[in-house]
């Protein structure tokens, strides 16, 4: 036996202090106080313990409580050229960085791959899945916010010569479009030139779009586009890839379940723009519908590139109406035939414009 | 109500805080430079390397504590909690359209679920940060339901906002005397003696000078209601100087009265904390961010500025440069943030706590015999979900 100096030892069966003779044997350190055996621990299984002190701190790998804290600094030297992974614990307590960093990268790149791709996959799929009777409950139940979030007070725009001539607008665009069901169109003053159509054929349709719209066939043009995403229940599908996409990223970020999920769908609805495909497919159905009434769609285009253009230039991903140009463009390819009657009397398009002169309560 | 001795009993101990304030620094600006690329999951490391920092840096009559948490139980806890709140997602998701349908914003009541879940969360992750806390050999650890523990906490936070705040104090007395009563230390067990009563009249004239500040705000609001424009930022900015002003000086008369209210058996503790002190540590934090804030401010407003002459058109090299520029400022402003908070408040709290503790009785941790287990991390992990788990 040889003993080597002495330490503080904490048993980890009491929070007693021992002070403890240390006698480093062939076999390991043991720690005897009074003659009696504290503590046997092998050389291999001794690691420094991160301490403030300025002696050495042990513990043992077998021991997750025990300590022994040694203050002679040539016993600290001696038992540190005595156990191999002193140090081991230090280097297993540190951060595995690449390894971290590989697999954050692994997860949100699977992630992203679903959001991206499968999502809206998916999406297609459950929007068929999805009987009518409950769309039109989940637009309903988007409805109240959507409206809190366009503005107009709680109100939507009730002048009855108004509310007749989009009664008469809407009712030749929902017989051209034979639709199971024809789409409920409201006008809110609120001035943001902007029209959304909900799950279950509800359109909300913004004063300062019509006011912005220069002849019935471009607010013709708006309202058909609309109806192209009710027919293809984009609507449908967007809240449902929003609400799979909004998961998934709060898997990501580490806020599942935090963030309201209604607040989400709510602002979606109205923030953000569909694809361009789906835009395009819009635009295609809008089209189609007014080609079959003899009008032409290119003034939905003209409107469209004109509310690009008064939004000054800078990168198209920070404008709100990406595109424009673009779409009208395209618009100019279809039929735009111009032999049809007029959708609306030069009377009615003026009432049209001034529905918003009396408003009700939603 | 606690009986003082007049004289109180002799200090055999002090707790105190070592300060390696360089060790600290790296730590977060590591964890704050590697919370960007893993996507927020070195949180769990970063988390875990704060408190080994902190604990085995503080010690008590000279002995230290030591964390033993593996930042793996964290992520891992995460996971399953993640995992757990899946069905409650969903059907907070389809409940809350039913309700919406019903009546627009119908669904904000069904927060009171994640309420629910957050009390609990928080126990459990006390829990958790409790049983892997080392000292002497032998570790503390916590028992007691985390339900049960939720369902008073639920019913406390109904009474403090029916009383505009006048049943804190108690609120406060009740919460921690659960959890202490459900802490120990190896057998010795631990308990609470501060008193509701004893908090308010600590706090109280700070109680009255945040109503009489609310009132100002009112008073403000009413006086200048006909220009609503000017009503609304005058009463808002005395409600927020005075929140500013008010919540470290309640932070500081609260600490002290947690510190001078535990007990493990015959162990006690005196605190030299002031709420003084406290409030200078905000200050200082607040003075510094600010500074911080400005600075990138200025950089940030003379990229903008150099931009606004280029044209935008098409993506020139110097448009590219510029939007990296207001990035990186953006990024250097939202991580330095949090930073030089952890640095400043956090680490300040707990230096000034570990500084002005004292302990008598320390003789009765002799008695101290090894017994409980560590708790589970699930409770940390939904902590961490539900974004609740932003302290130490």
């Amino acid at each position: 036996m040889t003993q080597a100096g002495r330490g503080a030892c904490y048993d980890g069966r009491t929070a007693r202090r021992r002070d403890v003779a240390i006698l480093l044997e062939p076999g390991g350190l043991r720690a005897v106080e009074e003659g009696e055996e504290v503590l046997l621990w092998p050389y291999e299984a001794i690691r420094r313990e991160e301490t403030t002190g300025d002696g050495l701190t042990i513990g043992s790998v077998d021991d997750a409580l025990a300590r022994i804290e040694i203050a002679d600094a040539g016993l600290a030297a001696e038992i540190a050229r005595r156990c191999p992974r002193l140090h081991a614990r230090a280097d297993a307590d540190r951060a595995p960085v690449g390894r971290i960093l590989l697999w954050s990268a692994a997860a949100a790149a699977s992630i992203l791959v679903t959001v991206v791709y499968l999502v809206p996959l998916a999406a297609g799929y459950a929007a068929a899945l999805v009987p009518p009777a409950m769309e039109r409950r989940l637009g309903d139940a988007v409805e109240g916010r959507v409206r809190a979030l366009l503005g107009g007070g709680g109100t939507v725009c009730a002048d009855e010569m108004g509310l007749r001539a989009l009664d008469r607008l809407a009712e030749q665009l929902a017989r051209a479009a034979n639709l199971p069901e024809p789409p409920r169109i409201v006008v809110l003053p609120a001035r943001t030139r902007n029209a959304v159509a909900l799950p279950g054929g509800r359109i909300v349709l913004l004063d300062g779009m019509l006011q912005e719209a220069r002849t019935p066939d471009e607010v013709a043009g708006v309202l058909a586009h609309e109806i192209g995403h009710v027919a293809h229940r984009d609507g449908l599908k967007r809240m449902i890839q929003v609400g799979g996409t909004g998961y998934l990223l709060g898997l990501l970020f580490g806020d599942v379940g935090g963030a309201g999920v209604l607040v989400a769908l709510g602002q979606t609805l109205v923030d953000t723009s569909y694809s361009r495909g789906v835009e395009a497919e819009a635009d295609a159905y809008a089209a189609r519908l007014l080609a079959g009434l003899g009008r032409p769609a290119i003034p939905l285009g003209d409107l469209m590139a004109r509310m690009e253009g008064e939004e000054g230039g800078g990168p198209a991903f920070l404008r709100t109406h990406p595109g424009g140009t673009l779409r009208r463009d395209a618009l100019r390819g279809g039929p735009n035939p111009t032999d049809g009657a007029p959708l609306l009397t030069p009377e009615e398009w003026a009432a049209l414009r001034r529905i918003c002169a009396s408003t009700r309560q939603a | 109500m606690n009986h003082m001795p007049a004289v109180p009993p002799p200090i055999d101990a002090a707790a105190a805080f070592r300060n390696e304030r360089g060790a600290f620094f790296r730590i977060l600006i590591r964890g704050a430079l590697l919370q960007l690329p893993t996507f927020g999951f070195y949180r769990f490391w970063l988390l875990t390397e704060m408190r080994r920092h902190l604990w085995s840096r503080t010690s008590l009559g000279g002995v230290p504590f030591a964390y033993t948490g593996q930042p793996r139980e964290l992520l891992v806890g995460f996971l399953v909690a993640t995992a757990l709140l899946v069905p409650a997602y969903v059907a907070y998701a389809i409940v809350g359209l039913v309700a919406e349908a019903w009546q627009a914003f119908a669904s904000v009541p069904l927060f009171l679920v994640f309420w629910f879940f957050g009390h609990f969360a928080l126990y459990r992750a006390r829990a958790y940060k409790v049983s892997r806390t080392q000292f002497r050999g032998l570790r503390f650890w916590m028992d007691g339901s985390g339900l049960a523990y939720a369902v008073r906490a639920i019913l406390w936070d109904v009474a403090v906002v029916a009383s505009l705040g006048l049943a804190y104090p108690w609120r406060a007395a009740s919460l921690e005397r659960y959890k202490m009563a459900h802490t120990s230390f190896g057998t010795l067990k631990g308990g609470f003696t501060g008193t509701g009563a004893n908090l308010f009249r600590r706090g109280a004239v700070y109680w009255l000078v945040g109503l009489a500040a609310v009132g100002l705000a009112a008073a403000l609001a009413f006086a200048t209601a006909e220009q609503p424009s000017a009503a609304l930022p005058a009463g808002a900015g005395v409600a927020v100087l005075a929140a500013m002003v008010l919540y470290p000086l309640l932070m500081g008369v609260h600490l002290r009265w947690q510190v001078e209210g535990t007990r493990f058996g015959a162990l006690r503790f005196e605190s030299r904390l002031t709420a003084g002190g406290v409030f200078w540590i905000y200050l200082k934090a607040a003075l510094i961010i600010q500074g911080f804030l400005i600075a990138a401010g200025i950089v940030l407003g003379i990229t903008v500025a150099v931009l606004g002459d280029t044209p935008k058109d098409q993506f020139t090299p110097g448009l590219v440069l510029g939007f990296a520029v207001i990035a990186l400022v953006y990024l250097a402003m939202l991580l330095g943030f949090g930073v030089l908070k952890r640095f400043y408040v956090d680490r300040g709290v707990w230096q000034a706590v570990a500084d002005t503790t004292t302990a008598s009785g320390v003789g009765v941790l002799d008695t101290a015999a090894a017994a409980g287990a560590p708790a589970g991390s699930v409770g940390a992990g939904l902590a961490d979900a539900l974004d609740l788990s932003g302290g130490l």
